[in-house]
């Protein structure tokens, strides 16, 4: 039976067009018995492709297909570890040898890295195949010679190749003659680029994309026909009839092929011990002392649950792991880098006592099985959070440790959306531009893309094909292997497109499922904040702030969430937060973890959260879908809100066992897992059948269980993150002027816009005062219990430039407009923004006049006057002219809010603002305006559109119908100020207008 | 002088069971006396695909040509005849 052995998958990147798992789902519909993936250069899919296969029950064979610094290609099977361990060093080696995206493997590094693998001579781009063409035989037969003598006589394999291309045949012929006149084997492959005839269209597409041409211009570098698809036996069979030797020798290569990937806890790097001390007493050293000093009426407990969590530590072989992690976080508080674990790790006690998370497990009650069991069938991550602007001193410290040979970061594939996708397969079309942005514009108005002509056709197909499938690599967020072994013996690294940085070739998920335990060194700006603001506080006030110890039961602060006066504040700022916090009435720490858990995907689409606030309230009575689940929903009041309740759920419903509950985690949160998800439900029904539950019933909880898919918090991340919250409340309401302003400095970063948080301030009584050539700095300040902006927030002045400002002032300030552009060299162009944003009010508050000065100074005489312009009169800019500088140029206002300027208009309709809206029955018409800060149409809404307005008091939430959304749709898009009618709709302190009218404001 | 159509000019072909063509009448009939080498086109599918299967054939009445099989609907065309 014939097996492909020469097979791209998309991760041959815009070369391939078909997925791993398409190319095996067809493998399995033509009863192949083995598959290889040989993708150029990499093993980004091997993980997809392995897992795939198995679940067809094919055989998988990995390889790559190489390139070598001549142009030439090989196809290189793995045979067996050592023969992984070569590829990998021989990506890594052609990877970085080579600009990005491409690769040039020196052909003599085949030398020392040919054990454990088999050599196809490869396609047509070949070595041997080239020079046979060419009638270079003796050429031919001296590389098939080297080739054998590095590879050895059984792994070195002639690879017969025919697309029906002129010469195929006699290529064939000369190539097993060679193969015979050396007693080497051949083999027939087909350069798969597509699982299907039919997919040789986008193939040709992505072909034009990866080499910037078009269909018309691009006949040198497609291929000529549509030959390159996984053909069945009987077609690769009649192709190579003369040669069935060469359909024979497949299946027997991939048997030979006897490797797939799994790592583990046993390739990360021991940490330096004294001699006789192992990991494990370490740790448990560490922890005692730890658990020591900690006060408390709760010690033989902890001391229990301490004992518990080493003993399946120990047995899980992760001691050293946790060490690894505790010396990193040692590292960033020894050079006070604000961090804190999150996720699942915040489960373990053993974490706590290291100080890698922020929560004692005992008082949240969380439960260490979540993070790590006896049965868990993968290795936990410890994912900690650092101070985003300090994060990058953490990843180098982990280079320097452990050697750049040692460590890298996991990378992601960034993969084609809609727009992306149109835009590329338009030009590989040749479409005009305008086509294109008219299909652009279509998506943006969520209109249906043209169909009218037959390349508009073609372009709403092919890019439909197209989305999803990977364009190129990127990095991961924060994800860091280490390993103790050379990283190349354990997979492929290249470099990313930032400079000092490598990648692994496997995103999170390959990691996870080869068992490869990774870091997660994430970049929290909120971190960042909070530092910045705490030392801020102690800088104005004197005061320092230990905000890790708090005692988290403030009343006030609790009151100011419910009150939903949370700008700001970390996790709980959202529209959506602020209309949740007045109904939950948050008045402990765990209402934090509730509340932050509520506002997620999971429980908004499972429709969990107006059940639990009706039965938090008592308007509802606590039901269950099954008395079997009470014990994992009691918690919640019925419903499910942490994701680990799903493997409890799944559990106690359908007994199963953690190992499965956590693949069913999974696969709710994967995007394309619906196979999946139905073969568990399948096994969720039976295992629930099996204890007495009704099948509906059963089928009503998995229903819920995929409505809730994988987008929730654990509880343990929940209660890290909560721990933020609080902290960032705290700051908000003891020492708003410091919290806000570095909110202001760490931008981009939570929900609104660094105008509403500026606003926000001017509510809480807080001035925000103008950019100020002397009293400036580059960044935002405190100044006198008011909020100075920073000269990066000038736009195109940035920070670099704004510190110059500041070092040209060091000495003294400035003195005249001549003196500062003098002293600091600003380009004209700037200096004239500085201008007109009001930079120089202070000392002459008509900008118009300062501005004639600048252009003075820069030689020029614009309207080329011939007198003395001393006693020119120059009409000072109106208060709306100068807003308008600050919002276009600054991005914040300084002066009253842009809803002041249209107060005599709103008086004379009869408009409201928000001030005196919460004094409103519910049910009373009102006509509201104010400017739009938020406008937000989430999936879950079914149409359902939100908008925030906000004018000098507060904000107004208005909810916009489907239908109302339809009619007045151009003018709630683009409308900057939006004159509203509707009726006030209250509930518990939330108040809403929902919307039947809207227009222009003016 | 070589003759060459672009569209190749329509012909009646008989093929084998592998359908491969063994004779074809272009002014006169034509036996095929060798295949010298064959291949597939399949391109121009975003305007006008061209599907087609070519054979390079040497004829018993001493001609050297290029006929082809439009794949999509099985005619059969002259392209090119040698001098």
């Amino acid at each position: 039976m014939f097996a492909h052995l020469h097979t791209h998958s998309y991760y041959s990147l815009l070369d391939g067009v078909s997925s791993p798992e398409a190319l095996v789902r067809q493998a399995a519909r033509l009863k192949m018995p083995a598959l290889a993936l040989t993708d150029h250069n990499a093993v980004y899919g091997v993980m997809a492709f392995v897992a795939a296969a198995r679940a067809h029950g094919i055989k998988p064979a990995v390889g790559a297909e190489m390139t070598l610094d001549d142009g030439s290609h090989l196809t290189l099977l793995v045979e067996n570890d050592v023969g992984w361990s070569n590829l990998c060093s021989l990506i890594t080696i052609a990877q970085a040898n080579a600009p990005k995206g491409e690769a040039a493997l020196p052909e003599r590094e085949l030398e020392t890295h040919a054990t454990g693998l088999i050599a196809l001579s490869g396609c047509r781009k070949g070595k041997i195949a080239q020079a046979v063409l060419a009638n270079r035989l003796s050429e031919a037969r001296d590389v098939a010679v080297r080739y054998r003598d590095w590879f050895g006589h059984s792994n070195f394999v002639i690879e017969l190749q025919h697309h029906q291309l002129p010469q195929d045949s006699r290529l064939s012929a000369r190539l097993v003659a060679l193969a015979q006149s050396l007693d080497l084997a051949y083999v027939a492959t087909n350069n798969v680029h597509y699982a299907r005839r039919e997919e040789h269209e986008l193939q040709d597409v992505v072909v034009c994309i990866r080499t910037h041409t078009t269909l018309d211009t691009s006949y040198h570098v497609r291929r000529p026909n549509s030959e390159y698809y996984l053909k069945s036996h009987g077609e690769m069979a009649s192709l190579f009839k003369q040669y069935p030797q060469a359909i024979r020798a497949t299946e027997h290569l991939a048997e030979r092929c006897d490797f797939t990937p799994a790592f583990g806890v046993q390739d990360l790097p021991e940490s330096a011990l004294a001699d006789g001390v192992s990991a494990i007493s370490h740790l448990k050293t560490r922890c005692e002392i730890a658990l020591s000093s900690k006060p408390g009426d709760r010690d033989e407990e902890m001391r229990a649950l301490l004992n518990h969590e080493l003993a399946v530590i120990e047995h899980a072989r992760l001691a050293n792991y946790f060490l690894l992690v505790a010396d990193i976080v040692a590292f960033a508080r020894s050079c006070a880098i604000r961090c804190q674990g999150r996720g699942s790790a915040a489960n373990s006690l053993v974490a706590y006592l290291l100080n890698i998370s922020p929560v004692d497990p005992l008082t949240h009650n969380l439960v260490f099985e979540r993070f790590l069991s006896e049965e868990r069938v993968s290795v936990p991550d410890i994912d900690i959070d650092f101070d985003a602007a300090r994060r990058e001193e953490v990843i180098q410290y982990v280079y320097e440790k452990y050697g750049r040979d040692h460590a890298a970061m996991a990378c992601t594939f960034v993969t084609y959306r809609r727009r992306g996708s149109v835009r590329d397969v338009g030009k590989a079309l040749g479409l005009s531009p305008h086509l294109v942005e008219d299909a652009l514009l279509a998506i943006e108005l969520d209109r249906p893309l043209p169909t009218s002509s037959p390349y508009a056709r073609e372009l709403v197909r092919l890019s439909e094909a197209l989305k999803g499938h990977p364009r190129h690599l990127g990095i991961h967020n924060g994800g860091m292997i280490i390993t103790g072994a050379p990283l190349a013996q354990r997979l492929p690294t290249e470099p990313a497109t930032m400079e000092g940085r490598t990648v692994v070739q496997w995103d999170k998920e390959a990691l996870e499922e080869a068992g490869i335990v990774k870091i997660d060194i994430l970049g929290l700006r909120m971190l960042s904040a909070i530092d910045e603001a705490a030392r801020s506080v102690e800088a104005t006030t004197g005061q320092t702030l230990d905000l890790d110890r708090l005692p988290m039961d403030d009343p006030a602060l609790y009151k100011m969430m419910e009150r939903a006066d949370t700008i700001g504040v970390f996790q709980v700022e959202s529209r959506a937060q602020a209309q949740t916090l007045p109904r939950l009435k948050p008045k402990t720490f765990n209402d934090v973890i509730v509340s932050i858990s509520l506002i997620r995907p999971g429980p908004v689409q499972g429709n969990m959260v107006h059940p639990y606030l009706a039965r938090r309230r008592g308007s509802e009575p606590v039901v269950y879908p099954h008395p079997r689940l009470e014990a994992a929903l009691e918690e919640t009041l019925g419903v499910i809100l942490f994701q680990e309740q799903v493997l409890k759920v799944a559990r106690d419903l359908a007994g199963f066992t953690p190992g499965q509950g956590e693949l069913l985690r999974r696969a709710l949160g994967a995007k394309h897992s619906t196979e999946a998800i139905e073969k568990l439900r399948e096994e969720f029904v039976a295992g629930a059948q099996q204890q007495d539950v009704m099948e509906h019933v059963a089928q009503a909880v998995f229903d819920s269980l995929t409505a809730f898919g994988g987008y929730s918090f654990p509880k343990s991340h929940a209660a890290a993150f909560a721990v933020l919250v609080y902290q960032s409340a705290y700051l908000k309401h003891y020492h708003p002027a410091a919290f806000l302003t570095a909110i202001l400095n760490h931008q981009p970063m939570g929900f609104w816009t660094p105008a509403v948080v500026a606003n926000d301030a001017r509510r809480h009584g807080i001035a925000v005062l103008g950019v100020d050539v002397n009293k400036s700095q580059a960044r935002c300040t405190v100044e006198g219990g008011s909020i100075r902006l920073g000269f990066s927030y000038v736009q195109s002045i940035g920070e670099s430039l704004g510190q110059r400002i500041e070092t040209a002032r060091q000495d003294s300030a400035f003195r005249t407009l001549a003196d500062f552009a003098h002293r600091t060299r600003i380009p004209p162009r700037l200096l004239t923004r500085l201008i007109l944003v009001g930079a120089f009010d202070s000392w002459e508050r008509n900008r118009r006049k300062v501005l004639w000065e600048a252009r003075r100074l820069m030689g020029e005489n614009a309207l080329g006057l011939t007198f003395d312009d001393e006693q020119l009169d120059f009409t000072p800019l109106t208060p709306l002219e100068e807003f308008t500088l600050e919002a276009r140029y600054v991005g914040i206002t300084t002066g009253p809010h842009l809803m002041t300027h249209f107060q005599s208009w709103m008086k004379s309709r009869g408009i409201r603002g928000s001030r005196g809206l919460a004094r409103l029955r519910s049910g009373t018409r009102v006509e509201v305006a104010g400017e739009v800060v938020m406008h937000q149409s989430p999936p879950t809404a079914k149409g359902f559109h939100f908008i925030t307005l906000e004018d000098s008091a507060g904000m107004m939430n208005v909810i916009v119908r489907p239908r109302v959304y339809k009619r007045y749709k151009s003018v709630l898009r683009r409308a900057p100020l939006l004159w509203v009618s509707g009726v006030v709709e209250r509930d518990e302190g939330v108040i809403n207008i929902l919307c039947d009218r809207a227009s222009f404001v003016g | 002088m070589t003759r060459f159509w672009a569209e190749g000019q329509a012909i009646n072909t008989s093929v084998d069971q592998d359908d491969c063509p063994i004779e074809f009448a272009w002014r006169g009939r034509h036996r095929v006396a060798e295949v010298v080498e064959t291949w597939v086109v399949d391109d121009g599918w975003w305007h006008l695909r061209k599907y087609r299967t070519y054979y390079k054939l040497a004829t018993e009445t001493g001609l050297l040509v290029i006929i082809f099989r439009n794949n999509v609907d099985g005619a059969w065309f002259l392209q090119r005849v040698y001098d």
